[in-house]
């Protein structure tokens, strides 16, 4: 089994959020199971009590380390798509507009991610070819 | 049955602290830069200090979280060698005492079994004194073991409160 210490790690002097949330999930999970997998024997109540609670809110500190980072790293890569197909809009001005919104506002939803992907929306539009009015939904748009 | 006087199993206790000391510096070796959010991620600017603040705090906890694995691991190494060293210890008090006809019985000095007795008020008088210092050295090294023990405790217990603490704030964000 590969050290997890030495696997994926991010690579020196170009650290991102995005290089390092998967990893550190990763490696939270890999903790967990580590930490879950030995059974000390402290030998006396109070003692045994104090240190089966230490582990268990280890384990629960890691676990919601990991949880926040998948989920950061999750919401980072949905703005990172947004943005790109906002940017591809703007290179195809009509068939963007056509979408509605499309990948921006549909992955924006629920993540806080909404008045991001609205404003991209506008701003597709205001920057579209076709004018500064979006088209009308009835209308097909050429090709 | 009686208890035994320096409870714990040093080897269960020292693959703990491995999997601890191991799990802190995996952790920790990603929290050495803190994390923030590129410039151009094209979020709004709620957005951007949204995510902002939750960086802060995830690389807060996690950073934290590698402290404690780091602390109660190499703790938890050092009482896992002084357990080790203190039941050798006390086995040896105890082949000693009973070489010399004693038995340790609920962590008191007793005649062995058989029969004994000695003619001699002298031998007596040394017997008694040698049973003295056994009992002695063998409380002193119980004393030793418990707290030791009430520290290691102390310890885990405000190491789990801060953790706990930090774990709430992780998860409201």
């Amino acid at each position: 089994m590969p050290d997890p210490d030495q696997r994926d790690s991010p690579h020196e002097g170009s650290v991102t959020p995005e290089d390092v949330l998967p990893i550190l999930a990763e490696r939270t999970l890999h903790a967990e199971d580590d930490l879950f997998s030995v059974i000390p024997i402290l030998g006396e109540p109070v003692g045994q009590r104090l240190l089966d609670d230490w582990v268990d809110q280890a384990v629960d500190l890691l676990r919601a380390i990991g949880e926040s980072a998948s989920e950061l790293d999750q919401r980072l890569a949905l703005a990172r798509a947004a943005q790109q197909d906002a940017a591809g809009r703007s290179e195809r001005p009509a068939r963007g507009t056509s979408a509605g919104g499309g990948l921006g506002l549909g992955l924006g939803l629920g993540l806080g991610l909404d008045d991001e992907a609205a404003q991209q929306d506008t701003s597709a539009w205001a920057h579209s070819a076709v004018g500064h009015r979006p088209p009308p939904f009835d209308e097909e748009l050429p090709e | 049955m009686s208890r035994h006087p320096v409870p714990g199993d040093p080897a269960s206790i020292a693959r703990l602290a491995t999997a601890t000391t191991s799990a802190a510096r995996s952790v920790g070796a990603l929290v050495a830069d803190p994390l923030v959010l590129p410039p151009d991620t094209g979020v709004s600017r709620r957005v951007e200090r949204h995510l902002s603040s939750r960086l802060t705090s995830l690389h807060a906890a996690a950073a934290l979280v590698a402290r404690e694995l780091d602390t109660v691991g190499t703790a938890l190494q050092h009482h896992s060698q002084a357990l080790a060293t203190a039941i050798a210890d006390l086995r040896s008090l105890r082949e000693r005492g009973e070489q010399a006809g004693l038995a340790l019985v609920d962590g008191r000095w007793q005649p062995g079994w058989g029969i004994t007795g000695a003619v001699d008020r002298d031998d007596v008088d040394e017997r008694e004194a040698l049973t003295a210092q056994w009992q002695h050295a063998h409380d002193a090294l119980v004393r030793t073991a418990t707290r030791r023990r009430a520290e290691l405790g102390r310890l885990l217990d405000e190491s789990r409160a801060r953790m706990a603490a930090e774990a709430i704030t992780v998860r409201l964000g």
